[in-house]
């Protein structure tokens, strides 16, 4: 059964802001953590 | 267009899922966060002597008469033992002087390393310098995604602009994985000394001296022109007088030798050395802030500083530097550069160098502000 399109819109909207919020978290990180031999160090 | 999600309750997973892991620093509590030790244990030599350090806080228990702290300058710029020989033969008991410094610099890593070595160890002096971060405001040290666990340091973060919060929060959750690995299983603790068994020959040996040389490393480079893009010229044994009346000096209000710039620092340097001021006063733990000259600063006949540090920290710190101009005098541009790795660090010549000029005001502070 489907779900109520309110709550599918709610669902999809919830996904928007996460990925906006994980890509701006990202974006705004030390630079050096965005580089793959660096990250690897901290690891 | 095929659909993202083949419905509605698989889109409400991945969100979920995303939640779940954007939110893994705030929900996971101190009992999922291993051992601090492993914080250290993890880094290996890449990038600082870090079984040096992790032996120094967890594993060594007496007082330290004098410890330097702070990242690569402070690592190339002291000739610790040297320090410990004068300040033991002063004492007239075996000093205890050691080198605890990394490569990458930031008073966020200052402070944390401080802490962890404050909660286990006594510190008499601590030497430090200002870590100004040379790659740019956007870099930071490499290691602070193991060091700084955002349920321990919560507080560090209050007061801090937003964008602030938001970068140490991805440093926290960029650390969480190896975190919940080490939970697993313990990383094994590296041998500090080559003829020990178990010794691992690290892939960048230019930290394994540090044992050695109670913390410090021992560059046996030539200049280099850039830190970034080394190119080091042989290196060349080569030590100046050091008798030529160059003297160190204390900063005093009366004294013309120190200049401020007040260009505004950014918040997190603030923050974060603010916090290991006070960190500092609470342990008992007497301040001098060490001013070690750059190369492009040779012919200065000041010492430039980026704040008046007393009033920015609202504790009692010591200024200690030596006027370029005075200490490369006589020097020409080739003498210089033979005391030099690359601008910015000093090799094995300028350690010895720069280390003779300081102890004995580094020991006169010693006797003069601790209760040793």
């Amino acid at each position: 059964m489907k779900p109520p399109r309110i709550i599918e819109r709610a669902i999809y909207g919830l996904l928007i802001v996460l990925s906006l919020v994980a890509i701006w978290l990202v974006l705004n990180a030390p630079a050096n953590f965005l580089n793959a031999r660096v990250v690897y160090q901290g690891f | 267009m095929r659909p993202a999600f083949a419905s509605t309750k698989s889109a409400a997973a991945f969100a979920l899922l995303l939640l779940v892991l954007l939110a893994l620093p705030v929900v996971l509590g101190q009992s999922w966060l291993p051992p601090r030790e492993e914080a250290y244990s993890r880094q290996g030599w890449g990038s600082g002597p870090y079984p040096w350090i992790e032996n120094q806080i967890f594993q060594e228990t007496n007082a330290i008469d004098i410890a330097f702290l702070g990242s690569s300058h402070i690592l190339n710029g002291i000739d610790t033992p040297y320090v410990q020989e004068q300040l033991s033969k002063k004492l007239g008991r075996p000093a205890v002087v050691r080198t605890i410094a990394w490569g990458g610099s930031g008073f966020d890593g200052l402070y944390l390393v401080t802490q962890d070595l404050l909660q286990h160890r006594k510190v008499k002096l601590l030497v430090f310098y200002d870590e100004k971060v040379e790659l740019g405001e956007k870099l930071r040290n490499g290691a602070l995604t193991s060091l700084f666990r955002l349920r321990e340091q919560v507080s560090v973060l209050a007061g801090l602009p937003f964008k602030d919060q938001a970068a140490y929060y991805v440093v926290a959750l960029m650390g969480i994985p190896r975190n919940l690995l080490s939970l697993v299983r313990l990383n094994f603790p590296a041998e500090l000394l080559s003829n020990r068994p178990g010794y691992i020959e690290p892939e960048n040996s230019g930290f394994i001296d540090a044992p050695s040389c109670l913390g410090a490393v021992n560059g046996r480079n030539g200049f280099s022109p850039s830190f970034f893009r080394p190119d080091h010229a042989p290196f060349v044994s080569y030590a100046p007088s050091v008798s030529n009346g160059t003297e160190t000096i204390i900063y005093s209000p009366r004294e013309g030798a120190f200049e401020f710039s007040h260009a505004p620092l950014p918040a997190w340097h603030v923050k974060f050395v603010r916090c290991f001021a006070a960190l500092a006063k609470a342990q008992d733990c007497r301040l001098v802030m060490l001013s070690i000259p750059l190369y492009d600063e040779r012919r200065a006949s000041v010492i430039t500083e980026r704040a008046f540090w007393p009033d920015l920290l609202s504790a009692d710190v010591t200024m200690l530097g030596i006027l370029p101009a005075k200490m490369f005098g006589d020097l020409t541009d080739v003498d210089v550069q033979k005391l030099h790795d690359d601008p910015q660090h000093f090799n094995q010549n300028g350690q010895r160098y720069f280390t003779r000029l300081i102890t004995p005001s580094l020991i006169n502070l010693y006797e003069t502000s601790t209760n040793h």
